[in-house]
């Protein structure tokens, strides 16, 4: 990531989650969970929380459709996540 | 295409009271203005500005503060898959912090995502109204 902060720098809970990904999976965390877990208080624990209701919570939309939706956003924006 | 009308009565800000997502939306908001930032909080504002000003339906912030920034948060506002490590590094030579970089490139895409779900809100609203 261009900014080395949100790739080296996390409280130690968090630090103990991604010893715990990278022991189970054997991948490297990736960096989207990296960005949440750098500064959490400031922006990734707010931001889990209101991406956790508008992908899971009630909606007339189900969680797949949500699902969908977020893919062909993130494609008109060239993001790869 | 025609030109996106400016909605000069919409707000991009999340009203808690509008419901349960709205309310973690303004909590969001607040923990990115608040305190725990690193960059001024003008900055941040100003960057959270520009960030829903590029969609055309908000109006650009009369504050021009971002100096050294300014092209990065344009560029993350309207198309962030251009930014280059060359961005980053002209905002560092120019005296921002990584910490810094990183609260303005948050509230600039909080900017943009909000304004995208008001704009989207409004017409959802605009067409139940002629229902």
């Amino acid at each position: 990531m261009r900014l080395s902060g949100p790739d080296t720098t996390h409280p130690l809970p968090k630090r103990l989650i991604h010893w715990i990904i990278r022991r189970k999976s054997g991948a490297e965390v990736p960096d989207v969970v990296k960005t949440l877990h750098h500064r959490p208080r400031f922006f990734g624990n707010a931001f889990s929380k209101l991406a956790e209701d508008v992908m899971r919570g009630p909606s007339d939309w189900s969680q797949g459709d949500r699902e969908v939706m977020a893919a062909l956003v993130s494609s008109w924006n060239q993001c790869l996540f | 295409m025609a030109a996106p009308v400016q909605r000069q009565a919409l707000s991009f800000e999340p009203d808690a009271a509008d419901g349960r997502s709205a309310a973690a939306g303004r909590k969001l908001l607040d923990c990115v203005l608040g305190r725990r930032g690193r960059a001024e909080r003008a900055r941040r504002e100003e960057a959270l500005r520009r960030g829903a000003a590029a969609t055309g339906a908000f109006p650009e912030p009369e504050d021009d503060g971002l100096g050294a920034a300014r092209a990065l948060v344009d560029k993350i506002a309207r198309h962030a898959y251009r930014v280059t490590d060359e961005d980053i590094a002209e905002a560092r030579a120019g005296g921002w912090s990584e910490d810094e970089l990183f609260d303005v490139t948050v509230a600039t895409a909080l900017g943009a995502g909000f304004s995208r779900r008001a704009i989207g809100r409004d017409a959802v609203a605009r067409w139940e109204a002629r229902q």
